[in-house]
């Protein structure tokens, strides 16, 4: 008997929540200062070699695992051999954790754009993330609950789970089909606007200027992996669950993942040089270097932004409003993808009715993001997302690629089905690229991520701080993946499971 | 805007948007042959 599983309404529907999982925060705030971080114009040659070498590959494998073997990320695995389900249930860990703290984000996102109306942040927007928004504490200390993030947290919980409960094609795909044209509107307007403020090609010319030296720098290509590897929503269960919706014919894997993954740089690019341009104006307007306002991460999005909104001569309010609300649709549409592999898992793994995985898994994430919304809250997420990326994402990434290339040897297995399914044939290309380039270079950023954490404790905490709840996060991710691999399967009949083959 | 900058941020974007326009063409083309709506063969 054939199982029936869910299925995306259209291929534009299952392209723009693949696409929807990919474009998140990491593509407006960390890409840009990578990139300004890493040779300017010369990171981008490095960066389309990995996005041609590991990022389409990874993309083209989880898609043939996800739609060869019919699963979430363990069934399938367990399907595809049955020592493999820990993998799955790993990187559902590594999306609990993930989501616990990304969700919080997006409230802070949420709090921000209803800010722009007023330029809440006044002079210095430094002073009221920290000491007025925040009330950040000290290590150690809980502080207590902030309504300004609790509240917005909690609605960003209920849409998500809204939107879950909903089905792969009455939500997560409906979802999609809102949040992606909204994204590129709202971004779309917002670079336009940037790129014609006074000063923007200073920041453009920070941003593009090639520094050719900087390719004989093996840091450089490391760091252009890195960032197509955290990029994509490769290694962590995402692909895998969103492919398993794909119907058996005509799901054309290999051209699908050449639109997600040249989409996901399109944006990226983009995303580029809208934050350049406004971070020129802003260096132009303070009479300074660029170097001196260049910024990524939380300090770009909710310290760099609000004082380029305040600087801006008119519409600041809506340039303002315009930013924040692109960081909350990027944001949300990464959220629904991360936290619909692991209700999908729990679904196929204890027979649980979708409303029911949802409300119970779901609703045990949205409970523990609680945390981050005390006063603790913005520390805590600073460590356990450099954990949880370093050694919980790159790691189950890099051992699912040597487990299926080199251990498992089922590379050949997966090129053939996704050759039967796709219009575009594989060619060597792609076996070597998972063969040798991505465990060599995913290697070396684990490497590289190891070695920094055992030389200098992250950004000066303590270190007990950061073994409990930065080591402790990525550990939390592989135990969740060792306890839910012990239990047993609620049909274990739907894992004697024959791969059907497409002439 | 230095001319290097200018020719290395033209040269990005027409390789990612090109390969994007490409590939999405590429898919609504072959689709064409499975389905009366190009793009909803699934």
């Amino acid at each position: 008997m054939v199982e029936q599983r869910e299925e995306w309404g259209s291929r534009a529907g299952f392209l723009l929540a693949a696409i929807g999982s990919a474009v998140g925060l990491g593509n407006i705030w960390r890409f840009p200062y990578v990139a300004y971080d890493n040779g300017g114009g010369a990171f981008l040659l490095p960066y389309l070699i990995a996005l041609l070498t590991a990022g389409i590959p990874l993309l083209v494998l989880e898609y043939s695992i996800g739609h060869r073997f019919r699963g979430s990320a363990p069934l399938a695995m367990r399907r595809l051999h049955r020592r493999a389900e820990v993998l799955g249930w790993w990187q559902v860990g590594v999306c609990f954790v993930i989501s616990s703290y990304y969700a919080v984000v997006i409230a802070w996102a949420v709090a921000y754009t209803g800010f722009s109306f007023d330029l809440s942040w006044g002079d210095d927007p430094e002073t009221f993330l920290f000491d007025s928004y925040w009330a950040a504490s000290e290590p150690w200390q809980l502080g207590g609950f902030r309504l300004g993030v609790l509240l917005p947290l909690v609605a960003i919980w209920l849409i998500t789970l809204g939107v879950l409960a909903g089905g792969v094609r009455r939500g997560v795909e409906r979802a999609n089909r809102i949040l992606i044209p909204l994204l590129l509107v709202t971004f779309g307007v917002l670079v336009v606007r940037a790129v014609t403020l006074p000063g923007a090609t200073a920041g453009l010319d920070a941003l593009f200027s090639p520094d050719w030296s900087a390719l004989t720098d093996s840091s450089i290509w490391v760091s252009a992996y890195g960032q197509i590897f955290f990029s994509l929503s490769v290694g962590f269960a995402i692909m895998i669950t969103y492919a398993s919706y794909l119907p058996r014919r005509g799901a054309d894997l290999t051209t699908n993942a050449f639109i997600a993954g040249f989409a996901n740089s399109s944006f990226e690019l983009l995303a580029g040089i809208g934050v350049f341009a406004a971070i020129g104006f802003l260096a132009g307007a303070q009479a300074v270097a660029v170097d001196e306002v260049a910024a990524g991460g939380v300090g770009l999005a909710f310290v760099v932004f609000p004082a380029i909104v305040s600087e801006l001569p008119a519409f600041n309010r809506l340039f303002g409003v315009l930013f924040f609300a692109s960081l909350v649709a990027a944001g949300l549409s990464s959220l629904i993808s991360i936290t619909e592999a692991s209700t999908s898992a729990v679904m196929d793994k204890f027979g649980w009715s979708r409303r029911r995985a949802v409300a119970v898994f779901g609703g045990a994430t949205a409970l523990t993001s609680l945390v981050f919304s005390t006063g603790l809250g913005p520390t805590l997420l600073d460590v356990v997302d450099n954990f949880v990326n370093s050694f919980g994402v790159a790691v189950v990434g890099l051992v699912e690629v040597i487990a299926l290339a080199w251990v498992l040897r089922r590379l050949g297995e997966l090129r053939r089905h996704a050759d039967q399914v796709s219009d575009l044939p594989l060619g060597r290309w792609w076996t070597v690229a998972l063969v040798a380039v991505t465990p060599l270079l995913l290697g070396a950023v684990t490497l590289g991520n190891l070695r920094r954490e055992l030389t200098e404790p992250y950004e000066g905490l303590p270190t007990s701080f950061l073994a409990v709840f930065g080591w402790g996060a990525a550990l939390l991710a592989l135990a969740i993946g060792v306890a839910f691999t012990a239990r047993p399967w609620h049909d274990p009949s739907r894992l004697e499971f024959t791969p059907e083959e497409i002439a | 805007m230095s001319t290097a900058a200018i020719v290395t941020m033209v040269i990005a974007l027409t390789v990612v948007w090109g390969g994007f326009a490409v590939s999405l063409g590429y898919a609504v083309v072959r689709s064409r042959g499975t389905s009366a709506v190009p793009g909803r063969d699934t």
